[in-house]
């Protein structure tokens, strides 16, 4: 009894986590332009050219062209266009993008 | 403003044994409540109120929390490995005991937090940036030595503690609401609970003892004290890491923790963690909890005399707390022979899929599933429930990887 438990635990135990790494790699996130269409927890993509950046300790602050702000362990230009996909977090009342993955589209 | 101080103190205590007692509410999701009415607050309480009431009722969570996770095994996230020592104990007519154990490790806690705070404001700013590095070797140690101490069949708790850390991954990769509380009940609380129900477990009458009569020795007391000295200090301001990390870590140091002394390393690892956290926000202003993030946006100007009135708030509510826990461990240790625990642990495991499903959605409730049968395959395999920290561990490694 205890094997046959044990055998059919490790069967749902492993198709579960495929069946949410899929999920997880299936939920696209949701194209955004403006502040006004940020919800916290969202998954968001924006693309933008690099207005001002802040640099510290940790992590930068930056932001862009389309009016949104973006924290983010990176090292940018001013100037660059890039393509962001993160989540949306609070901080200090404002909606900012936590970045998850970055991609320079043009390097000026 | 001291009947403010007072009236926040005992409602934050209050708010904190329900939050406490009731399996699946976390601290952390009042802290968001009550952020997200902060504004009202603010217009006839002082910041520092608010910050007391948060952190009267985070420090007496950590007391009040084992509760539940022994006599129920329904923890919270802070709380999940005391299922596993605690249930043994109850399962002896030990359970009151048992809270006692975590309750010395809580005051045991609040001493090393006294103890703790002059290093923090001196010496945290200095060498932060530096202990980010030896973090990443101290989890990649406590993961191998987890896995070479088990006892029972090393290739099955390596399987344990991968698929526990894959499931934590894909779970935290899912950005869905209070993500741990699915996966963390899952693993510990369900799973023992389902084991419970198949075994039909009987608990026997608790043995009440007066205070003075549970002696705990000097060894002891040394062995979690050094642990929890050793691990909980770094989790309480290096991110990605919590109160269930230090406890594996803080029991690889100390070889051959003794069961008595794990559940009063628990109880000092989550008050130290929790109250720590509070100070290391005023020393290098960084937040790692969620109650000190609600902490920082409240008190935007974090001050000395800041500092004393919540270390002051610890002290006192570690106090009421202790006193508290104590009634209520008596009143659960006289009832819960007098309950019948299969259809008790049914309805728990509804409720606590109820709570998932509200609190975590549908996603949730998968992961939750799936994290039930992962804890499942520890306890029918027989290794040690400990690798299922592997759904914390294995992220942790890969967020402090320098590539």
């Amino acid at each position: 009894m205890t094997q046959i438990l044990l055998k059919l635990s490790l069967l749902i135990s492993i198709l579960g986590i495929l069946i949410l790494f899929l999920i997880s790699n299936l939920i696209q996130p949701e194209q955004i332009s403006n502040y006004k269409e940020l919800k916290i927890n969202q998954l968001v993509k924006t693309q933008g050219k690099i207005l001002d950046i802040k640099n510290y300790d940790e992590f930068s602050i930056i932001k862009l062209d389309n009016n949104l702000t973006l924290t983010c362990n990176c090292n940018f230009k001013k100037n660059q266009t890039i393509q962001v996909i993160g989540k949306v977090v609070e901080y200090k009342n404002q909606l900012q993008i936590q970045a998850e993955k970055i991609k320079i589209e043009n390097d000026n | 403003m001291i009947i403010e101080f007072i009236f926040a103190l005992l409602s934050g205590i209050l708010v904190g044994t329900i939050a406490g007692l009731l399996p699946g509410i976390h601290v952390n999701l009042i802290s968001v409540f009550l952020l997200s009415i902060l504004a009202f607050f603010l217009n006839f309480l002082q910041p520092i109120i608010l910050a007391v009431f948060i952190v009267a009722m985070t420090i007496s969570d950590t007391f009040v929390s084992f509760i539940p996770s022994i006599f129920l095994g329904a923890p919270d996230e802070d709380s999940v490995l005391s299922v596993l020592p605690g249930h043994e104990l109850l399962l002896k007519g030990k359970g009151y005991e048992a809270i006692i154990l975590t309750l010395y490790g809580s005051i045991l806690g609040i001493l090393i937090i006294l103890l703790l705070t002059p290093l923090f404001l001196l010496l945290l700013p200095k060498i932060f940036f530096y202990l980010k590095f030896v973090m990443l070797f101290i989890l990649l140690f406590a993961s191998i030595y987890l896995i070479a101490k088990e006892k029972s069949s090393k290739l099955i708790a390596i399987i344990v503690f991968l698929l526990s850390g894959f499931l934590g991954l894909s779970t935290l990769n899912l950005n869905i609401n209070q993500s741990l509380l699915p996966l963390l009940t899952g693993l510990f609380g369900s799973s023992s609970l389902i084991t419970s129900i198949i075994k039909k477990e009987k608990i026997p009458e608790q043995e009440i003892f007066k205070l003075k009569k549970i002696k705990i020795k000097i060894k002891e007391i040394k062995n979690a004290g050094i642990a929890a000295i050793l691990s909980a200090p770094l989790c309480s301001f290096l991110p990605a890491l919590g109160s269930g990390q230090a406890a594996v870590i803080g029991s690889d140091i100390v070889q051959e923790i003794k069961r008595r002394e794990f559940l009063i390393l628990l109880g000092s690892i989550n008050t130290i963690v929790a109250g720590l956290s509070f100070i290391a926000l005023y020393s290098i202003q960084k937040a790692r909890t969620g109650t000190a993030v609600a902490i920082q946006k409240i008190l935007e100007n974090f001050s000395f005399n800041n500092l004393i009135i919540i270390l002051l708030t610890i002290i006192f509510s570690a106090i009421f707390a202790f006193f508290l826990t104590i009634f209520l461990a008596k009143f659960f240790s006289r009832k819960i022979s007098k309950l019948n625990y299969k259809y008790l642990s049914i309805f728990i495991l509804i409720f606590l899929a109820i709570v998932v499903i509200f609190f975590s959605g549908f996603l949730g409730f998968l992961i939750f599933i799936t994290a039930t049968f992962t804890g499942l395959i520890a306890i029918l395999s027989g290794v040690r429930r400990t690798h299922l920290m592997g759904s914390l561990m294995l992220t942790s490694i890969l967020l402090y990887l320098p590539f």
